[in-house]
């Protein structure tokens, strides 16, 4: 069998069940099962909560805190590094948030589906690169504000056991301060690691080889130019 | 707006048919494939302006849905058990030959790239290298670079085939 007879065979298969309009109408109205409509709306969604976050932490530095300290804590003033963290924290959430609302609406403009081949890999790349990089972000996010509050928890059970004691936070034995450190820190690591990881293997194995496969397509396209 | 568009993808359905036949195994795969690719025409409608033919831009969108479209990892059947029930002859054109013939052509194109698919079937549909380059946007010289080696590739599997 050569080439000409593959056309004439090819040219021999039935093109398949012809549709009407009204079948293809109700196409229409279907959402579309692809995976980047997924994502994209997914990253929406992303930025409203990143969005609703930010308020809500502002809302808390400048309202909620002030007012719960003032009521209940006025005797034992939150340390300065604390605010100081929990400041930076609230200033790396909105500037990442802004890089990528602007990085994302950077490669929606890019193209459409009916671009050449070349320009809707690079596109729906960049897309998964994008929502990539907003999960390991919300992860990173989630993972420090876990490894802060438990920081603060720390800080304040050491400061109360002390003032049960009569004693003040300063007068706390080096030796057991250096040990609850020590303890912290090797605690929220082994968390913080078990869930960075498992939740890094979850989104690898969903979108791993699908994002493997479009990256060897498109080095199959740069081959010749 | 609608009704022109549902009249123009009526009439010209059957490259969306073969975009399906070409890059799915099973029916329901080709049934999602196809109701996604008539969904992201219709995305693209709008924006379609008339500066390339009809068949262009319908195949244009087709493979690239079909190319980049993401498929669940699933335990595979055994192989022996994939039939080439998409690839359907016209009854009055059966014959046992054609018949092999099919199954040769079925089993060569499984092998192929996605990409490697989408020249083969505008090869086989008799489009020019130009055309064919237009359509993936690639260049005319990576088409015919391209498609020399798919025909050997499609010839020495054939041949395989044949003893």
């Amino acid at each position: 069998m050569d080439l000409q007879d593959l056309k004439n065979t090819w040219n021999k298969l039935a093109p398949g069940k012809e549709l009407d309009e009204e079948q293809l109408r109700s196409m229409l109205g279907k959402r579309t099962k692809s995976l980047i409509e997924r994502i994209d709306r997914n990253i929406k969604i992303g930025f409203a909560v990143l969005l609703g976050l930010i308020v809500l932490f502002m809302l808390d530095d400048l309202f909620f805190s002030p007012e719960t300290i003032e009521k209940y804590y006025s005797e034992m003033p939150i340390p300065e590094w604390v605010l100081f963290l929990a400041f930076l924290g609230n200033i790396l959430i909105v500037t990442t948030f802004l890089y990528f609302v602007i990085k994302y609406y950077r490669v929606k403009k890019h193209c459409d589906v009916a671009c050449d081949l070349k320009g809707t890999l690079k596109k729906i790349i960049e897309t998964l690169t994008i929502y990539q990089r907003l999960f390991y972000l919300a992860l990173a996010i989630m993972l420090l504000a876990m490894a802060s509050a438990f920081t603060m928890g720390m800080y304040e059970g050491l400061n109360h056991n002390a003032e049960l004691q009569g004693l003040q936070f300063a007068d706390i034995e080096t030796g057991k301060l250096i040990l609850a450190v020590a303890i912290s820190v090797v605690i929220v690591l082994l968390i913080g690691s078990a869930i960075f990881f498992s939740l890094r293997w979850g989104f690898r194995k969903l979108y791993g080889n699908y994002i493997k496969k479009l990256k060897s397509t498109l080095r199959e396209l740069k081959e010749l130019d | 707006m609608e009704k022109e568009f549902l009249h123009i993808i009526q009439k010209n359905q059957g490259i969306i048919h073969k975009v399906c036949n070409i890059y799915c195994d099973t029916e329901d795969d080709r049934n999602d494939l196809f109701q996604e690719i008539v969904a992201q025409l219709w995305k693209s409608y709008p924006n379609f302006r008339g500066d390339s033919k009809v068949s262009t831009w319908m195949y244009r969108v087709a493979l690239n849905t079909a190319i980049t479209t993401f498929k669940k990892s699933k335990r595979r059947p055994d192989q022996s058990s994939l039939t080439y029930e998409n690839f359907q002859i016209e009854d009055e054109k059966y014959d046992t030959e054609t018949e092999e013939n099919i199954k040769v052509l079925h089993k060569a194109i499984q092998q192929l790239t996605g990409i490697e698919k989408s020249i083969v079937l505008l090869f086989l549909e008799n489009k020019k290298y130009e055309e064919i380059a237009e359509i993936t946007g690639i260049t005319q010289n990576y088409v015919r670079v391209k498609m020399n080696r798919i025909k050997k590739k499609l010839k020495k599997l054939m041949l395989t085939e044949d003893e």
